[in-house]
């Protein structure tokens, strides 16, 4: 279990990278930017990073507010 | 040139008369029978835990009504980004900046409201607090959120190109810092509110605010009240700037107390409690290199920044992406890198101001410029021409320029300013500098994440026909958005503009997520136009049908009905108007059928003529993954020219002339144009030469009022030479796009390549003043 954007979110599978959270929620934003647990997640890791029990994951939009 | 018949004039604006005459009624200025009076108990310390907090005898003072703590608002987590909700209505553990909100009071006056806070007993346990951001981000340092170690509240990393490639190609690499000071927006009118249960748990907050939607959102969450009982009523607002872009600690404690006595409960901030409350620019520190050819084109730019965000995080999330994406224009770059970083030090929560994000690294990046140009031996106004873009271009991070007159910008400032003979030619104290910007037409995204439209616009035709009622959720905070929303509104029904009324402001109404990201004209905009489209199209269908004509004969212009270009036979409805208002003192006259009668028609017809508008922008962005950050539907763009004198026994700077050109796509009103372009000039002359929140060693503000932080009043601004350049805006309603934030980038670089003009001295922090351009002036000679 997870937090998704606010949300609990149980894990698909045992070893759920960001990407593939990514692609999971049809995520289509280029500029979203991945946070978790606060921090920001390189675009690099998306395919490495996994998603733990208990992490609070945030896909953010960046550009709302000029 | 379209022939427009209202857009691209001069239109009075359309709250003028109330605000000369003093009618205008601003939040403060209201109150119901039987109105409470509230205050706020804010934290006198930077850091510490509340070990006991006691409301006992505040609560037996007679008159007081009710004490409000976190006990009784509860813990719900708010913020701007739901990414960051990071704040709660009342401290509870723990208090981050002095103006931490700790209980709020309720009385049968402001006195007795006083009187209850000061019987408040709060128990301290007093932390070592941290107010210099690159202290909080030291090791060590006192952590002031849990979650979020080594103070760091947001941080980005981007990259776009190959950067170390492109710097490796460049034949030169300048270098730069640069540091701003933390701003008070400094609006005229403090937040002030009151709020007001019915009798069947509806919540009316009537709130100085620039997003009424936001705070409706913010408040029903906070509170727990189902938000279709929330209606904000946004009153005349007397300038926002960013700092009432969200949801404030004195709307929710208002509604909250109003809830708690079943009264109305009203409250101002004093102009202290403005500066503490802040959310208004960062302190931003950057770090830049610029690498260019010999030719002068430009390649490859490195940008760092650290932002002091205060205790909170506010609209912070975005502040620090902008401050790197608003560097990808209006010039050419092979490679951008960015690296930001926001922290959290126990001073107040800095937002989002004019400009968000952009304007401290615009300002350092625009010195960068002329540092280059001038180790080139480049005339900085040729170095910018060089690599400026134009309509269609992208940036290096896939910022689309569907419009942009920044080269016309350029070249019209030059020959109205006359550089050519004065650039490089005047005596020492004189100077001339120049410097560019640009920025977005409102945001890709709402706050929230949500498939919201931005704004929806609803216009409702008088029974008689000769009134169109504007009805909008935006908000009109001394802008002119409303004689904006009117004069789109006029020209799409092709009726007078004294013939439209424009309600906004109120969440009831519409959707609109308010005055922010310079985003009304384009988006509401969109959104009147397509509701007068509506009532336009439905009126001629029903009129085509009663003259027996093709609707697409058929114009309105003026308040006139044409039908091929011609008056047509419209006696008979002429007749039926008249006779149907028997007695009435105005029937329709003239060569035409007027649009009154018209309008009538169609009510007869279909009962109330109605039209409805919305937007929201398309997907925003390109194909770049990690690109796209302040993707916006269009791109308002600036270029300034200053002329200053300097002291040089003293250091004083008094700017001259400035030469302001602006490329705003049409100008739906010209006077409002050269308004916010003029206002931006004067917002940026005090930012680069007299403001700066100051603390003292325990971070209690020294200058909280407008007696002590120095703002440019009309006696510091010089002539302004204001030039408007219109090219046409695709994603604009009638090819408009913003004005509100662009104009301010280029002003601050503007004046400091003037004084480096002056004087020989790159200045690097800001404000400049007489002291520090002395000092400064006075190391050159040494």
């Amino acid at each position: 279990m997870f937090l998704f954007n606010g949300f609990p979110e149980e894990s698909p599978t045992t070893d759920l990278t960001v990407q593939e959270l990514l692609d999971r929620t049809n995520e289509d934003d280029p500029a979203v930017i991945v946070e978790i647990n606060g921090r920001f997640v390189y675009r690099r890791d998306y395919g490495t990073r996994k998603i733990n029990d208990g992490d609070r994951v945030e896909f953010v939009h960046p550009s709302f507010g000029g | 040139m379209t022939d427009y018949q209202v857009l691209n004039t001069r239109a009075p604006r359309l709250d003028g008369p109330a605000k000369a005459t003093g009618r205008a009624k601003y939040a403060d200025d209201l109150s119901m029978p039987g109105t409470l009076y509230a205050a706020l108990l804010q934290s006198p310390l930077a850091h510490a835990k509340i070990r006991h907090l006691d409301v006992s005898r505040a609560r037996k003072l007679a008159g007081v009504k009710a004490v409000v703590t976190a006990k009784e608002a509860g813990l719900i987590k708010y913020g701007v980004s739901p990414a960051r909700y990071d704040e709660t209505l009342f401290a509870h553990d723990r208090v981050r900046y002095v103006g931490d909100e700790i209980a709020a009071v309720a009385a049968v006056d402001q006195e007795t409201a006083q009187e209850a806070l000061s019987l408040i007993k709060v128990d301290y346990e007093e932390l070592p607090a941290v107010f210099d951001m690159f202290d909080a981000m030291k090791e060590g340092a006192p952590q002031i959120h849990d979650e979020f170690p080594g103070n760091i509240n947001a941080e980005v990393h981007q990259e776009f190109g190959n950067t170390d490639a492109a710097f490796d190609e460049c034949d030169l690499v300048v270098n730069h810092t640069f540091l701003n000071k933390r701003q008070d927006a400094a609006f005229i009118e403090p937040h002030a509110c009151l709020a007001f249960f019915d009798l069947d748990g509806k919540l009316t907050l009537y709130t100085s605010t620039q997003v009424p939607h936001y705070v409706m959102r913010t408040v029903s969450m906070v509170l727990q009240i189902p938000v279709g009982n929330v209606r904000v009523v946004k009153p005349y607002v007397g300038g926002g700037f960013g700092p009432k872009c969200e949801a404030t600690p004195l709307e929710m404690s208002c509604a909250l107390l109003a809830r708690e006595t079943g009264k109305p409960v009203k409250m101002a901030y004093t102009r202290e409690q403005v500066f503490l409350h802040s959310r208004a620019r960062h302190q931003f520190y950057a770090e830049m290199s610029l690498g260019v050819k010999k030719d002068g084109t430009m390649v490859a730019l490195r940008n760092k920044a650290i932002l002091d965000g205060g205790a909170y995080t506010s609209f912070g999330i975005a502040t620090v992406y902008y401050s790197g994406s608003l560097l990808g224009g209006p010039y050419k770059l092979q490679a951008m890198k960015y690296d930001g970083h926001r922290v959290y030090t126990n001073k107040p929560t800095c937002g989002a101001q004019r400009g968000h994000g952009g304007v401290a690294h615009r300002a350092a990046f625009e010195q960068l410029l002329d540092m280059t140009a001038e180790k080139l031996g480049m005339d900085p106004v040729d170095m910018r021409l060089k690599n400026i873009m134009t309509t269609g271009d992208l940036t290096v991070n896939e910022l689309d320029m569907s419009s942009l007159g920044m080269k016309e910008c350029i070249e019209a400032i030059r020959d109205r300013s006359d550089w050519n003979n004065k650039k490089g030619k005047l005596p020492k104290g004189k100077g001339i500098g120049m410097a560019c910007g640009f920025f977005v037409s409102g945001a890709g995204y709402p706050i929230y994440r949500s498939d919201t439209y931005h704004s929806t616009v609803v216009i409702k035709m008088s029974e008689d026909g000769g009134i169109a009622n504007v009805l909008t959720g935006s908000a009109e905070i001394g802008q002119g958005s409303d004689t904006v929303m009117g004069m789109i509104a006029a020209e799409t029904l092709g009726m007078k503009l004294e013939n439209v009324r424009v309600y906004s402001g109120d969440t009831d109404m519409s959707v609109d997520l308010g005055a922010y990201s310079s985003r009304q004209t384009l988006m509401t905009g969109h959104a009147t136009k397509e509701a007068a489209e509506q009532v336009r199209d439905q009126i001629a269908r029903f009129l085509a049908a009663e003259m027996g004509c093709d609707g697409a004969s058929i114009t309105f212009r003026d308040g006139n009905v044409l039908f091929d270009g011609g008056p047509g036979d419209f006696a008979k409805i002429r007749t039926m108007y008249i006779k149907e208002h028997r007695g009435w003192t105005d029937p329709p006259t003239g060569d035409f059928l007027t649009f009154r009668e018209a309008a009538r028609l169609a009510f007869l017809q279909a009962g109330t003529i109605v039209g409805t508008g919305k937007y929201k922008p398309p997907r925003l962005g390109g194909a770049y993954k990690g690109a796209a950050v302040g993707t916006s539907p269009a791109y308002g763009c600036s270029a300034q020219i200053v002329e200053v004198t300097v002291d040089l026994e003293t250091g004083e700077v008094t700017v001259d002339n400035m030469t302001d050109a602006h490329d705003c796509g049409l100008a739906i009103n010209r006077t409002l144009v050269e308004g916010q372009m003029q206002g931006s000039l004067s917002m940026g002359l005090g930012e680069c030469l007299f403001e700066e929140v100051k603390f003292d060693s325990r971070g209690r503000i020294m200058n909280a009022s407008l007696g002590e932080y120095r703002i440019p009043t009309a006696l510091d601004m010089p002539n302004v030479k204001s030039i408007i350049v219109e090219s046409n805006e695709p994603n604009g309603p009638y090819g408009a796009k913003e004005v509100g934030e662009g104009a301010i980038m280029p002003t601050i670089p503007a004046i400091l390549n003037a004084i480096y003009d002056a004087t020989g001295v790159r200045i690097t922090e800001l404000p400049v003043s007489s002291e520090r351009l002395f000092m400064a002036m006075k190391g050159i000679r040494k």
